[in-house]
Formats: C-alpha cells, structure tokens, sequence
C-alpha cells in the first residue's frame, strides 16, 4: 500500500509545486508549509524531497529562480517564480486532471457487476 | 550547531555535481533563514529537516542521475598506471627476442628456463616471483584507488580497507615466501633506514602509500562501510 501511496505523490507532486509557485512566489520553506497545510497531512515534505523537484521544473523552464537579500544575517533567500511556459503548463495539467480524476474515479467507483 | 556547520555537513554527504551541490546550498541557505526570521532555534531546524546525512540521501535518490557525481578524474590515473607494466613486460619482452635474435646461442635457456633448472631459491626465480607478487599488489592498488574516487569518499567500502590490509602483507610476504623466513633477520631486520627509503620511493611504493593516506583519510572519517550497512541504511 505504502509502495502506491509514494508512487501517487511522486507523481503528482511536481503538478502541485508547479500550481502554488503559479498562484504566489514562493521559497522552498513556504512550499513545504503550503503544501503541508493544503494538503490534510498527505504532503508532509522535507527540504530532500522538494529541491529535486524544484531543480527539474527550473530546468524545464517552467519556473526561474532568484535571490533576495535577507534583513539581518546578510544571507540570501532564494525566490521561485512561475515562467509564462510553465502557466501554460499548469492550465494544460489541470485540464488533463479534471479528466483524469473523473475517469479514475469513475473506475474505482463503479459497482461491481454480477456474472 | 551553527547554520555553516550544518550546510557543511550536508554538503559534504551529498554526491552530486559542483554546479547542483551549489543549487542545494542556496536553498539550505535560504530555508533556514526562513526559519530563523520566524524565530525557530537551530536545534529546531536540524530536528524539521533532518539530519545532514538524511537530507543529503533524501536529495540524491530524488535528483536526475545527471546531477549525480560521477567521481573524481583522479580514478584515470590509477587505470593508467595499471596499465604500465604491461607496456614495461611488452618492452622487456621485445628487448629479449631482439637481443637473442642479435646473439643466437648466448641465451641458454629463459629466465622460465632458470626457475626450472635450479629451482625456486635461483635468482632468476626470486626475480619472476617477486614480479608476480608486486604486479599482483600493484593491480590490487589500482583497483582499490580506482574504487576509491569513482564515488569520492563517501561511496567508500570498508572492502577497500581489507583489500588495503591484503596488499601490505602480500608485500611484506614476498620475501619470507620465496626465501623462507631466514630472510625476515637478514631482509628486514638489518635493512638501512636509507635501504627502506629507497625501497619506499619505488614509483608503485608511492603510489601505494598514497592511496592508502586517501583510503585511512577516509576511514578515519567514518566514511567507509560495508555493503551489509549500506543496505540496512536503505
């Protein structure tokens, strides 16, 4: 069971980073807090698991990176922002979800038939 | 732990390109920045992300295998000297055949010829087995450096220790098994300090010495474990 939990998140987790990057500019921490508190307890991510993910959507091109200066500390934060390919890719994946989910659903909910 | 110390840690876990290494340190960066403008301690933030070697193991399976370190060239150079005896027998070889050639009837038998008549106390025995003995440590060297930065440290195999271990008694052994163990009071116990410096300055000496500093560097680090650990880490 745990093997096709991990296989589903894996799956779509680059969707979801890609859809908040979308609505707000975003640093890894937010990320992992966003997607913490939409996510029920489902997406309960650590830095390990989300910088891959982030790495292969920035190189795709579908977000792009930058730094901004920290008030204190002098370090830097570093800031991902959505690209205009990678809109259109959140709009083309959330219509290919809207369809994928009501098939899937349609399968799993179907009552079973008598032979 | 200070933030440094930390990023330090993790970056010296993980096995990954320069370029990709210096990507996760900017977000390690960032995030615990993050964490302390929201007032979270240190120790805090080490138990929400992971240990160093938690967050480097989670970073690695999760990247593309073209972020992944493919080790240091330094592994070239021990393929290339492994290579060189062979090309010193070839030369060797052909020096012989052309010298017989120039002196037909000089050469009584081979140096084989020699082992064979006077048996395995005659010089020329000693000689071709105390080359088999060093071509075997020799090759046993390579293998082990070329192993030991194909990874980079952390990828290291307690086996290479072992394997280190082996090739110095196998050297020291050379001797006393050709010689019997007489030769250990008059071999070594009488050797000149200048007889083992110069013993040791040996070109496959060096190379010897070196790997195993790198191989004890990095035992010493805690670095090299058994594939039996390794897969119970996993």
């Amino acid at each position: 069971m745990e093997r096709y939990e991990q296989q589903f998140k894996k799956g779509i987790l680059e969707m979801l980073v890609l859809k908040l990057i979308s609505q707000k500019t975003a640093y890894g921490y937010d990320l992992i807090l966003r997607l913490k508190d939409v996510g029920g307890g489902l997406f309960d991510l650590k830095e390990g698991t989300l910088y891959p993910v982030l790495y292969r959507l920035e190189d795709e091109g579908l977000i792009a990176s930058r730094k901004e200066a920290v008030q204190s500390g002098g370090r830097e934060k570093k800031l991902y922002d959505i690209t205009g390919e990678g809109l259109k890719v959140v709009q083309g994946l959330k219509e290919y979800w809207d369809d994928f989910s009501r098939c899937v659903s349609g399968v799993m909910d179907a009552k079973e038939e008598k032979a | 732990m200070t933030t440094d110390d930390y990023i330090t840690a993790v970056m010296r876990e993980i096995k990954l390109t320069k370029a990709a290494k210096a990507r996760v340190r900017e977000d390690l960066e960032s995030d615990i920045a993050t964490r302390l403008e929201h007032g979270m301690p240190m120790d805090e933030i080490v138990a929400e992300m992971g240990t160093p070697a938690d967050v480097a193991q989670s970073i690695a399976e999760n990247l593309p295998p073209d972020m992944a370190q493919k080790g240091s060239p330094i592994r070239f150079v021990y393929i290339a000297c492994a290579l060189v005896p062979f090309f010193v027998v070839a030369w060797v070889a052909v020096s012989l055949v052309s010298d017989f050639n120039a002196n037909p009837g000089y050469y009584n038998y081979s140096t084989a010829g020699q082992y064979i008549m006077h048996g395995i106390r005659s010089l020329g025995a000693y000689w071709n087995i105390r080359l088999a003995f060093n071509l075997l440590a020799h090759m046993a060297v390579c293998v082990m450096g070329y192993r030991l930065f194909r990874n980079k440290w952390s990828a290291g195999d307690i086996r290479l220790l072992y394997m280190a271990i082996a090739c110095g008694i196998i050297w020291l052994l050379e001797h006393p098994l050709i010689f019997g163990f007489d030769f250990l009071r008059t071999g070594y116990v009488f050797m000149t300090v200048i007889e083992i410096i110069r013993g040791l300055l040996q070109p496959q000496c060096v190379l010897a010495l070196i790997t195993t500093i790198f191989l004890f560097t990095v035992y010493a680090r805690g670095q090299l474990t058994s594939p039996a650990k390794q897969a119970a880490e996993k």
